[in-house]
């Protein structure tokens, strides 16, 4: 991306230089240049930093035609360092799946988005240098190269270097039908399992919630973090959490697992994780079976109906069966209206507005 | 992980929705006269509010598509589509605010009374980060990977019943249309690509 002083001397002493005058009889012209292409990349890296082991990170590419000829045909390759690709341009069957890609013609003005999901290695750094290279090559070569570099985020040891006698892993199970409104409680089964070859011990188990507080925690431990003595080979330890949910939005608990018994960490960490939805309106402080119950000890009454009721239509089209049962209590049978209810709902189009919309080619 | 539903940015219930629905029917022929007990309201309300939920109940994007399909970017990329028949153009979406309107109707018999029709306003507002999104031969097939605040607001003729705080949610698998969403582009161009 940046030049040498000898590099940058050499290249304004081959700039030619082009005099022109006039002796007032013709407006001088300066010479017309021939179209160019002049390719152009950028990056943008989402999440932003901090980063951490084993997280992915996606890469949008935006290889660019800035000048004012078509680039007939452009590669672009990703050099990683502690990164590995997880997959390119999920979404969109006909763009290229790998890389290096071969990009066809750009026009000018026109560019072409390439996604990259990448996975973070085990250094405590990654790098990768984004390159686009344009065929026949354009004039301007500086900015067809990006480098992005990220520091790794701390984390305990990992015990590297300690033979393998345990794998854990751990998954959660959770109700996928369970309400989740801001401020409902949820609750989910945390399961670690012990793949062997031998015992796990002194298991630390720690869990990191997003918009949700931790409120009870049962099983094979009482709170969090913790740690279980074993874990025999082949065997489960089991927690129960109980969580409230936070604001409308995003939420995410994630349960981690380790023990120095089982250096690849891989698959010791799980979430779970989904969308808040807002807290329901206030409930109405008219409850319904209340007025139904009122409803119908009107008609038990007979003579002191209410006055809803009481007219010999609605007695004629409500059909109430109370019934005294042997307990002693009185227990209402549902009630149905004799008068059928249909509801039907059609859903028609309403007013659309939108902004204006950058729209690129992906 | 299915994307968040639009049935999810509404709450459970609507306070005074009953009430609405009684003075609305007051003025409609089908109960005007009738003394009607007022625990039906209560329970129309809710029936009614059920079965819209009902409807609503769909990925909250695949509502929203019907925004792009109107704007005037996207009419013209789909002009573009359909230059190239059968050919997927993908495109990515920048920062973009967006509003659909959807109308659910609750037509209501209600036994001898008659029949008479619950009209609901719905408005579903979205603010894209970013989203990509596939048109082919004038049509929109598909979206995924995007981003965006989304809320929703509903009235029931002027009364408004919810309007709702925006809440961050992306678009966590892509959303296809089969058939496609139809793009209108103008006559003009629609003859020109065809011949």
């Amino acid at each position: 991306m940046s030049q040498t002083p000898a590099a940058e001397s050499r290249r304004r002493s081959d700039t030619p230089i082009t005099l022109t005058y006039s002796d007032g009889t013709e407006a001088a012209r300066p010479p017309e240049r021939a179209p160019a292409a002049n390719l152009e990349v950028s990056v943008t890296t989402e999440p932003p930093a901090p980063y951490k082991h084993g997280e992915v990170i996606r890469f949008w590419i935006v290889v660019g035609n800035k000048g004012d000829a078509p680039i007939p045909f452009a590669r672009v390759s990703m050099q990683l360092g502690n990164l590995t690709i997880v997959n390119v341009n999920p979404t969109f069957p006909d763009a290229c799946h790998e890389l290096p890609c071969d990009l066809r013609e750009i026009p000018p003005d026109a560019n072409v988005s390439i996604f990259v999901r990448s996975r973070i290695g085990e250094e405590n750094s990654f790098r990768t240098v984004i390159t686009a290279t344009p065929r026949p090559p354009d004039a301007v070569s500086a900015d067809n190269t990006v480098t992005v570099e990220g520091e790794v985020e701390a984390e305990p040891p990992v015990n590297a270097g300690v033979p393998a006698s345990a794998d854990l892993s751990v998954d959660i199970e959770a109700d996928p039908d369970q309400s989740r409104r801001s401020g409902d409680s949820v609750t989910y089964l945390v399961k670690i399992h012990n793949a062997g070859p031998q015992d796990a011990t002194n298991i630390q188990v720690d869990l990191r919630g997003e918009n949700m507080s931790l409120q009870k925690v049962t099983g094979a431990c009482s709170q969090l973090p913790c740690t279980v003595p074993r874990i025999a080979r082949d065997g489960d330890a089991s927690l129960q959490v109980s969580a409230t949910l936070g604001t409308a939005g995003f939420f995410r608990s994630q349960v981690r697992a380790i023990s120095a018994d089982d250096p690849e960490d891989a698959n010791n960490t799980t979430s779970y994780e989904g969308e808040i939805t807002p807290t329901a309106a206030p409930a109405s402080t008219e409850i319904p079976w209340i007025w139904i119950v009122a409803a119908v000890l009107g008609l038990i009454g007979a003579g002191t109906a209410t006055n809803a009721i009481r007219k010999a239509r609605w007695r004629r089209m409500i059909d109430v069966r109370p019934r005294l049962d042997t307990g002693g209590e009185i227990s209402l049978s549902p009630i149905e209206p004799v008068i059928p209810i249909e509801i039907h709902v059609r859903v028609e189009p309403g007013e659309t507005e939108a902004s204006s919309i950058p729209v690129r080619d992906a | 992980m299915p994307n968040l539903t639009l049935r999810r940015l509404l709450p459970d219930n609507y306070q005074h929705l009953d009430e609405a629905i009684e003075k609305y029917s007051r003025e409609q022929p089908w109960t005007g006269q009738a003394s009607v007990p007022g625990f039906l309201w209560q329970m129309l309300s809710d029936r009614v509010t059920a079965e819209i939920h009902s409807v609503l109940d769909g990925d909250v994007f695949g509502f929203l598509a019907a925004g792009w399909c109107k704007a005037r970017e996207i009419r013209q990329s789909a002009t573009r589509s359909l230059r190239e028949p059968d050919k997927p153009l993908p495109l990515v979406l920048g920062k973009h605010e967006l509003s659909t309107g959807i109308r659910p109707v609750a037509v209501v018999t209600l036994g001898e009374l008659g029949k008479t029709e619950l009209p609901f306003d719905l408005v579903v507002k979205a603010k894209f980060e970013a989203v990509m999104i596939t048109l082919k031969n004038g049509q929109l097939i598909s979206a995924g990977s995007g981003d965006c605040e989304v809320s929703a607001s509903l009235k029931f003729r002027e009364h408004t019943l919810y309007d709702g705080a925006s809440i961050k949610t992306r678009m966590l698998e892509p959303v296809t249309f089969d058939p496609g969403l139809v793009i209108a582009v103008e006559s003009t161009e629609k003859s020109r690509a065809g011949t």
